[in-house]
């Protein structure tokens, strides 16, 4: 029994001897990475109309483009109300109600990059009567029901960084008799919402 | 019992006798042998290793001053950084140099990244608990690469998060890497 003893002790120092002998021409080099990616985010910061309540309505130029110089009538007739939609910053939602036509008002809003890092508007998104109109500059569009003609005026694709706000704003004109195919007491839905992308993507 | 005494002398002198020549017609040739093993040195005590002092640079196509690398802390063995307020396309890399002060060659046996074996160059995987490849690690060095003895050679380790829009944001993950080096004999 001794010798068996000895003979397991002398293998267990031989193989520690290896195993001392292997670790000594090996080597581990370590390389500890953390990473922390930053947030890409906006919101609509402030919304204000032109037709506000209490105060005569705003009726479009009788010549094409007419947004070019409204004129505001002494009489309070169409209602239009909306704002920022509670819960999501990232729409404003309109209604129109008792308009006519020839009726027009504009929509004042700022967009506000909360991310950490620099945004561009990539383009702007309306939602009206079940189809998307996409602004990607400043430019005029007819609906498609022929209803409104509507106008964009923003910076799309400048770089918009963290903190920093920008101010946007749409035209609304329902188009007069010679255009329009507006229908009586309806009352017209928008909303309005983004694509902020960051200021690298293609 | 004298003559039997005899015999016994006379026994032991030819025993005697025969010893001498016996060792008279052999011949001890002695073959003297040094061995001296060579020296490993390749980080730790012994020297060599991550030579001072790794250095970050950011990529060529980062949003100027947005996201960023550190280096936390350095040894012969380790080094460890840190890369915040990165983004999809955002690519950061470490310049550090390895020297073997030994007098074997050492060769790269294997490389891991976040416990996975680097199979390719460069390596992408899942970083936290997304469901799609968010990092990708790009090494200059490489498994199979030698380091002779006595050199000093540079390597780049460059980190980059892909450049598509379903990156992770807010995201705060850890990995290391480990660099196996052994003897390449």
């Amino acid at each position: 029994m001794k010798r068996i003893a000895l003979v397991c002790i002398a293998v267990v120092i031989a193989l520690g001897l290896v195993g001392t002998s292997y670790a000594y021409w090996n080597q581990n080099l370590y390389i500890n990475t953390t990473v922390k990616t930053g947030e890409l985010d906006w919101i609509f910061c402030s919304f204000s109309q032109l037709d506000v309540p209490g105060v005569g309505d705003w009726v479009g130029s009788t010549q094409t483009p007419f947004f070019v110089k409204p004129l505001q009538m002494e009489y309070d007739i169409a209602v239009s109300s909306g704002g920022i939609r509670p819960g999501d910053a990232h729409y404003i939602d309109i209604t129109v109600d008792n308009a006519y036509r020839s009726y027009y008002n504009c929509y004042f809003f700022s967009v506000k990059n909360t991310g950490t890092m620099p945004i561009k508007i990539r383009e702007t998104v309306l939602y009206y009567a079940g189809r998307a109109y996409r602004f990607t500059g400043s430019s005029i569009i007819t609906t498609e029901d022929g209803v409104f003609q509507l106008r964009w005026q923003g910076n799309h694709n400048r770089v918009l960084q963290p903190g920093k706000s920008e101010d946007e704003s749409l035209e609304i004109y329902l188009l007069n008799p010679e255009y329009s195919t507006a229908e009586e007491t309806r009352t017209y839905d928008f909303t309005i919402t983004l694509s902020g992308v960051q200021v690298n993507s293609r | 019992m004298k003559r039997i005494g005899l015999l016994c002398l006379a026994l032991v002198i030819a025993l005697a006798v025969m010893g001498a020549g016996y060792a008279y017609w052999t011949q001890a040739l002695h073959v003297n042998t040094t061995v001296n093993t060579g020296n490993w040195a390749f980080g730790g005590s012994e020297g060599g290793g991550i030579v001072p002092t790794p250095a970050v640079s950011p990529g060529p196509n980062n949003i100027p001053g947005y996201g960023s690398m550190t280096l936390n802390s350095w040894d012969s063995t380790s080094f460890t950084v840190t890369i915040n307020n990165a983004y999809p396309g955002y690519s950061a890399s470490v310049n550090y140099s390895l020297q073997n002060a030994g007098t074997v060659a050492a060769e790269v046996e294997w490389i891991t990244i976040a416990g996975n074996q680097m199979t390719s160059n460069p390596f992408s995987f899942i970083l936290g608990s997304g469901s799609e490849n968010n990092m990708s690690v790009y090494s200059t060095l490489y498994v199979g690469d030698i380091i002779p003895p006595g050199t000093t050679q540079p390597f780049t380790m460059t980190f980059t998060i892909p450049n598509t829009l379903t990156g992770d944001e807010n995201l705060n993950g850890s990995f290391n890497v480990v660099i196996h080096v052994k003897n390449a004999s």
